[in-house]
């Protein structure tokens, strides 16, 4: 058996990095806590959905019936967002990511599959879910969210599974025997791990639905004490996960090993006190907690995702593995290309953002074109797309000028 | 002692399927519904600006019902088999995909900005098309319009450099913006961008049919018509511009060894496609059933798409990206620009199996008692990126050496055939065989075995040749290995 140091860095691209890996890192932790913040909001507003569409009560049915479109949108967003981690973890951790990946190979190409059949049956009950509509529609999100936890249970198995690089050689090959090259085994899987992102949805999704009766507690168009008790329901539906969550995250950790780090204390401790003031601001109706709370719901995705940063540099760091010795092909074009494009993306969302905002608060149409703010922020996203385009192909064009000369 | 490992990763393999034809089917999926999104995104930023400065309320109904299909559809599979072909390759090819991605994580960081801000768009638009005024919606649709062809622009470059850098430039100097703006780059642009308009028109035409208004109905239909056959024909002229930029291997595969069913596929469904947009042009009543659509677009995914998948794959062969990596997943030469050396030299002194990390210690020193064990790890390693172990699958190698079963005859092919030289007969777009000599007699010895198998199984079904008869008689002899005395194969 190789050393697994040796190992960890064979596996690396030939190609190396062409910036700083711990920009990448950064990127990487920060985009996964987006991405798992709509990811939990899926998770949570489905289990919620079902509850409520099998509850007598009209308002649970109504609360289904928004949380059904919330999971939609959230499911999508949920997705772009995935793809951005997905990418870094393949630059810096390419070595863990491929080698996870293909000892399960069968169950990476599931997952498209079953998204997308989780998808459709979600949409059927978001155009059927009425007041009246009959019991039997409850199995479509129920099928929806068993294929969503499978997805997820398949992207865990890739995840844990690369925190034993000791153990793959083993597993793939029976001992040194044979090529378990049909994918189709599992080789690792955490329930504690697994669950602490079940719990972190409901504790996500219920903060989410204090947001929510908070932005929409202004809409005369909207039945304000419906909206209200959207907020309670969020409330109650927090504390609980979030006690739960905090439990199961220190025993994963123990689990684990790494408990002792001071990362992990930090982490766990911040989703702590997210939780103690959930507690503290209790379910009063000051107009800045709730705004306030859906931010540091936020920030306890980003809080978990350094946890689970964390975990994995302790695991590697027993092989005297790290990313920041990445081989570094210095190459500054291709940073300047995404910041660059990033902050033209960041243009168009400030407009967008904007007339959300606003246009979501009042009732009736908004007329965004006649408000000044609205139209700089306009054309300054115009602008911004135009120029990016020009300057992207004036790029293309210099680099082809100059092809001859090889 | 392991100190001659190579990056190579666990093999996945698919009996009677492969894994290539994985990645071809949720990539061909992907392209439809994908281009359909950004063909989509212009034509609806035309009609909302066409409706908004001629005050036709009438048209706001057609592009909701199109951005409503564009959710149901693009935004859903096209989104989702988008990261599937990350997937799909990470695990059929995961050092390919990773070359790839090593390259141009700053190209894809970009693409996926412009990805996120079309789905947040998308999605923006649809909800709240009735509550903001309709020149902001206007004004959205063409942001939605360019960041939607941005995501094109960019994957572009990326999938011109899988097929050539086009130059030694990017060997030399190894800048990203040097593998993507390649000489492949622009007509490929131009040609996608036209087809997307293609499929986008074909798209219009079936939500077109969920319109009323029968003056309205026809006019869009004249107008989806009309886009239509300017995108069969603007991709049709940049082809030809295209083609010319292809490397010289990928233009003798194209014209010698791409069955011309393939070619001829594509040519009738694209002439079919244009000869029904041209006959709703003419006859825009004749637009009347969605279902009619549907079939067509289904079978534009599989007699259009598909197999222009499949060739592309095809050209870009023995290499699977950047013509430095074989589709064996083999660094087949140096790129001084990234310090990349090749592999060849090494695995061919320390042999495939041993260079591995993957392949099992009973196989890594090869015995007359292992042989056909190894000799299936070879095949695994190797051969089967492309070719199937199995009857069925792509290319399976039992069909390609039509049952011979003598090992020393199929060593002879390999060396010849796989030498890397085309004076000594070798393939233009198979990789050189890499290995020692013991593990290509090892593969050889598996393959004789292989047909050997399965001239078993066709006798069941139907009578051997004579000279598949006679195969079938004598043993297998087994090859001799240099250092050890070889005893008489057992059956």
């Amino acid at each position: 058996m190789p050393d697994v140091g040796t190992l960890l860095n064979t596996l690396r691209s030939p190609s190396g990095v062409d910036f700083y890996p711990v920009v990448i890192q950064v990127l990487m932790v920060l985009t996964w806590a987006v991405h798992m913040f709509f990811i939990n909001l899926v998770i949570g507003s489905m289990f919620l959905t079902i509850y409520g569409y099998f509850q007598k009560d009209l308002r649970w049915r109504h609360l289904s019936q928004k949380l059904i479109k919330i999971a939609i949108i959230s499911l999508s967003l949920g997705i772009v967002f995935g793809v951005a981690p997905l990418l870094f973890t393949q630059t810096i951790y390419d070595n863990l990511w491929y080698t996870a990946n293909n000892l399960s190979a069968s169950w990476v190409v599931t997952f498209v599959p079953v998204v997308i059949v989780a998808y459709y049956a979600a949409y059927f009950f978001y155009f059927r879910n009425k007041d009246r509509s009959p019991v039997w529609l409850g199995v479509f999100p129920i099928i929806s969210l068993l294929l969503i936890l499978l997805a997820g249970s398949i992207m865990h198995i890739f995840s844990y599974q690369e925190l034993f690089p000791d153990k793959w050689i083993d597993w793939y090959t029976n001992g040194g025997t044979t090529m378990n090259t049909d994918g189709w085994h599992v080789y690792a899987f955490s329930i504690p791990r697994f669950l602490m992102f079940i719990f972190l949805s409901f504790f996500v999704t219920g903060i989410f639905l204090k947001g929510y009766a908070w932005f929409f507690g202004k809409r005369t168009d909207m039945d304000q004490d419906e909206v209200t008790w959207f907020g309670t329901v969020g409330h109650k539906v927090a504390i609980v996960s979030g006690g739960l969550l905090i439990a199961d995250a220190i025993l994963y950790n123990i689990l684990q090993g790494t408990m002792m780090h001071p990362v992990i204390w930090g982490t766990i401790g911040f989703v702590a006190v997210v939780w103690a003031l959930l507690i503290a601001w209790g379910n009063r109706k000051m107009s800045w907690t709730a705004p306030t709370l859906v931010i540091l719901a936020g920030l306890s995705d980003l809080s978990i995702g350094i946890m689970r940063e964390a975990i994995r540099m302790i695991e590697l760091a027993q092989y005297n593995h790290t990313i920041y010795d990445y081989p570094l092909n210095m190459d500054i074009f291709g940073p300047i290309f995404f910041f660059g494009t990033l902050a033209v993306g960041i243009a168009i969302f400030t407009f967008v953002l904007y007339v959300l905002y606003k246009g979501g608060r009042v009732a009736g149409v908004y007329e965004a074109s006649k408000v000044e703010t609205a139209n700089t922020a306009w054309r300054m996203a115009w602008y911004a797309v135009v120029m990016w385009l020009i300057v992207f192909w004036g790029t293309g064009v210099i680099v082809l000028s100059q092809l001859n000369n090889y | 002692m392991f100190t001659d490992l190579l990056g190579f990763y666990p093999q996945w393999y698919v009996p009677n399927f492969g894994s290539g034809y994985v990645v071809a089917l949720i990539a061909s999926t992907h392209v439809l519904f994908s281009h359909i999104s950004v063909g989509a995104s212009f034509l609806l930023a035309y009609l909302m600006t066409k409706a908004y400065r001629g005050n036709h309320e009438e048209i706001y109904d057609y592009v909701k019902k199109y951005l409503f299909t564009l959710l149901l559809t693009s935004y859903i599979i096209g989104s989702l088999t988008g990261p599937g072909i990350w997937f799909s390759t990470t695990v059929s090819n995961p050092r390919g995909i990773s070359a790839l991605i090593h390259n141009f994580v700053w190209a894809w960081a970009a693409e996926w900005v412009w990805f996120v801000t079309e789905v947040a768009l998308v999605y923006i638009l649809y909800y709240i098309f009735d509550k903001v005024d309709k020149k902001t919606v206007m004004h959205l649709s063409w942001v939605f319009a360019i960041v939607s062809w941005g995501t094109l622009l960019i994957i572009v470059g990326i999938l011109a450099f899988m097929m050539s850098p086009g130059s030694e430039k990017w060997f030399v100097t190894g800048n990203i913006m040097d593998a993507f703006f390649n000489p492949n780059y622009f007509p490929q642009v131009g040609v996608r961008t036209s087809f997307t308009v293609a499929l986008a028109a074909l798209m219009g035409l079936a939500v077109a049919t969920r319109i009323k208004e029968t003056a309205l109905r026809q006019d869009l239909v004249r107008t989806m018509s009309m886009a239509g056959i300017g995108g069969l024909i603007f991709a049709g002229m940049f082809m030809v511009w295209y083609l010319d930029t292809l490397p010289g291997r990928a233009k003798v595969t194209l014209d010698f060894a791409i069955p011309p069913a393939f070619k001829t596929v594509i040519f009738v469904s694209i002439a079919v496609l244009a000869l029904i947009f041209a006959l709703f042009y003419i006859w825009p009543k004749a637009n009347r059933s969605t279902a009619f659509l549907i079939v067509l677009m289904v079978a534009v995914l599989g007699l259009t798409i598909f197999p222009q998948e499949r060739i592309r794959e095809w050209l870009r062969k023995p290499y699977i990206a950047g013509d430095f990596l074989y589709v064996n997943q083999v660094v087949a030469r140096d790129v001084p620009g990234k310090n990349i050396t090749n592999e060849i030299d090494t695995i061919d002194e320390k042999g495939f199996l041993k260079v591995h990390p993957f392949v099992p210690e009973s196989v890594k020193t090869i015995t007359p008692e292992n042989m056909l064990e190894a000799g299936r790890a070879m095949a695994m390693i190797s051969c089967a990126s492309c070719h199937s172990l199995d009857e069925g699958g792509p290319r399976p190698l039992v069909l390609k050496m039509e049952g011979i079963t003598r090992p020393d005859l199929i060593y002879q092919f390999i060396e010849r055939r796989l030498s890397g030289d085309p004076h000594k007969g070798a393939s233009p777009y198979m990789p050189k065989i890499t290995g020692t000599d013991e593990e290509i007699k090892a593969l050889s010895y598996y393959l004789a075995h292989l047909n050997y198998e399965y001239l078993v199984a066709k006798q069941r079904g139907v009578p051997l040749t004579e000279v598949q008869k006679e195969q079938l008689e004598a043993p297998i002899p087994q090859p001799e290995l240099t250092q050890k005395e070889q005893p008489q194969a057992a059956r």
